[in-house]
């Protein structure tokens, strides 16, 4: 009983957010909300390949610019196809799934710093074609990108009807797929698979002795990584309307690695948390620049370069402070507190520790 | 206590005593011949050692044997099934596991995970199946505690199901190797040095614990250097020098042959 009151408490705290936000904030806020959902399912993707089988991905972005360009492409005038979302979300999704063995293939010998080389070139591989694919044939529309993108919609009803309350809807569509993304997490983390991943995680030949395909089971972990991030991908360009390769630089990927690193690798509600915590509260800076105009009646330092240097003071802090991320898994928490003997033994079901 | 999982034809059914038959096996590394022309014979439900000075060839055949090399020349058949040159998880599948000389367990996953990890290969759960948790999935689930439970049991570590493998203790840690092994159904299981690094009585447990292991049809292939227990425990055993078999027997029979004798204490 008391569980489902916690829960109800939880979903009214979700549905109600937007419009405290909208009232209280503005609406920019609530964008940053949706942002921040997107967000969330991206550094879950990631989370799978970095957390759950321990393989550094440093082009991830790359899965987010295929599901986004799919989209784009399949539901806008560049082609004059106007797909509906729910074709199109798949489509990206298993694109990005094949994108990503795509990158696992070649790579599933590489570990650690090699494989992060590897993955950061890849990642920047299919910027540099997204950029350059407009001539001989304009496929992607090159810099420029692709614009006047399709809004999502449901049935007769556009996610941008109500004019200037976009945002609104937008985010509870997002909170879905956050959630149901969420839930996959979950669901895989503690199944079969999820162990094997785990097994792999902690001795690549160990696991391959005990009968793990590591092959497979490593190209599985790159497939469902990189289709979550080929969904968000195709939730962005409905909700923008306009896709460019410049949203899909390495700055993005290290950006995702960081909330999943600073969560707590592995740790599903620790991801969460991160990646809440970087797309939210950078955005707080955006009103030190009046607060400096007021103050000194001019601005002394500039807010944008402030970001980047509070984002590494953050990341070197954490890295100091909790090397396990701010919210670690209780298995991760465990072994750092060294006293193995005095292990609680209801935590059952946890394997998620990182290395 | 039986192996929970067994279900496997006595001995007395099965018409080929025969288990492992390797034929003229070897490999090189660069220039250096490790192994030549060894051929062996494991039959079904004994217990099997390698043994043999440094450098003999012990891991090299023994890597072989479980797909982590591929030999150079010769062939192995696992009951009739040529098996040489497969990967280490195809030789799980087919029946072949292994322990390591210097312990691999997956150190920050509970014992009993490390256990559930090595039901992989003899269980089937999708990515599918997991994400809807249908009741084939979670009644597999539950079957792979229940068995990961047996045999923690089995090696006598059910009470440290929930610590984490690097915290258990070191003659710990090896059985937990041993019952994560056990787990993907062995019809051969190779041990690489079990008793490296213990104490006499975690030796003696372990021997007791290879023995059940034996009397409850699991065939056992032994790397070891500690001379008193293999001569103890073994049915047969072989002898490698400079990656040749010098002699193979029953253990008497081997103590004494001279060409053993020279490869341990030299000529006189």
């Amino acid at each position: 009983m008391k569980k489902y009151l916690k829960l109800a408490a939880y979903a009214a705290l979700l549905l109600l957010l937007p419009f405290a936000t909208g009232l209280a904030l503005g609406k920019t806020w609530v964008r940053i909300l949706d942002f921040a959902l997107l967000y969330v399912m991206l550094a879950l993707g990631l989370n799978i390949v970095v957390g759950f089988a321990g393989l550094l991905d440093l082009g991830y972005v790359a899965f987010f610019a295929v599901g986004a360009y799919c989209y784009a492409l399949l539901a806008s005038p560049h082609f004059g196809l106007h797909l509906p979302f729910w074709m199109i979300l798949p489509i990206g999704a298993f694109a990005a799934g094949i994108f990503g063995m795509l990158l696992g293939a070649p790579t599933l010998r590489l570990r650690g710093d090699y494989l992060a080389i590897v993955t950061l070139g890849f990642g920047e591989i299919i910027r540099i074609f997204l950029n350059n694919l407009d001539t001989p044939y304009n496929i992607t529309g090159g810099p420029q990108g692709v614009d006047l993108i399709d809004p999502i919609r449901l049935g007769p009803f556009s996610l941008n009807q109500p004019p200037g309350h976009a945002v609104y809807s937008y985010y509870f569509l997002f909170l879905l797929f956050a959630l149901a993304t969420a839930f996959v997490s979950m669901r895989l983390q503690h199944s079969r698979i999820g162990r094997a991943w785990a097994a792999i995680r902690e001795d690549e030949i160990a696991a391959e002795a005990m009968g793990i395909d590591t092959r497979n089971v490593k190209l599985l972990a790159f497939a469902m990584g990189a289709s979550f991030g080929g969904l968000s991908g195709g939730l962005f360009a409905g909700f923008e309307g306009f896709v460019s390769p410049e949203s899909f630089t390495l700055t993005e990927s290290i950006m995702i690695l960081s909330m999943v690193v600073l969560g707590g690798m592995g740790h599903i509600r620790g991801v969460i948390f991160g990646a809440l915590l970087l797309s939210i509260l950078p955005e707080a800076l955006r009103y030190v620049g009046p607060l400096e105009q007021s103050l000194f009646g001019k601005i002394v330092v500039d807010p944008s370069s402030l970001r980047m240097l509070l984002f590494g003071l953050s990341l070197i802090l954490v890295m100091l402070l909790r090397p396990a991320g701010l919210w670690p898994s209780p298995a991760r928490k465990r072994e750092l507190l060294a006293h193995g003997d005095t292990a609680k033994h209801e935590n059952t079901g946890v394997y998620d520790a990182g290395r | 206590m039986a192996i929970p999982q067994n279900t496997r034809t006595p001995a007395s059914m099965m018409q080929d005593a025969k288990l492992l038959e390797a034929h003229d096996i070897g490999r090189t590394f660069g220039g250096l011949a490790a192994l030549s022309g060894v051929s062996l014979t494991i039959n079904r439900g004994e217990i099997y050692a390698l043994i043999g000075p440094n450098g003999a060839g012990k891991t090299t055949l023994f890597n072989i044997l479980t797909g982590i090399y591929k030999p150079d020349s010769g062939n192995f058949r696992l009951e009739g099934v040529e098996m040489a040159g497969k990967k280490p998880s195809e030789m799980a599948k087919s029946g072949i596991s292994r322990t390591f000389q210097n312990i691999r367990l997956f150190a920050n996953m509970s014992a009993i995970e490390n256990v559930m990890v090595g039901r992989h290969c003899r269980t089937s759960g999708s990515v599918l199946g997991a994400i809807l948790g249908n009741s084939r999935t979670r009644a597999e689930e539950k079957a792979i505690a229940e068995n990961a439970k047996h045999l923690l049991d089995y090696v006598g570590l059910s009470k440290h199901a929930h610590m984490l493998a690097r915290n258990l203790s070191y003659g710990d840690q090896r059985r937990l190797e041993i019952a994560r092994a056990l787990a993907t159904e062995p019809k051969l299981l190779a041990l690489d040095e079990p008793a490296a690094g213990m104490n006499p009585l975690e030796t003696d447990s372990l021997k007791i614990l290879l023995e059940t292991i034996r009397r409850d049809g699991v065939t056992l292939l032994l790397i070891e250097h500690d001379v008193k227990l293999v001569m103890g425990i073994c049915d047969r055993l072989a002898v490698l020098n400079f990656g040749k078999k010098i002699a193979e027997g029953v253990p008497s029979q081997v103590c004494s042959n001279p060409l053993v004798i020279e490869a341990y204490l030299g000529v006189s």
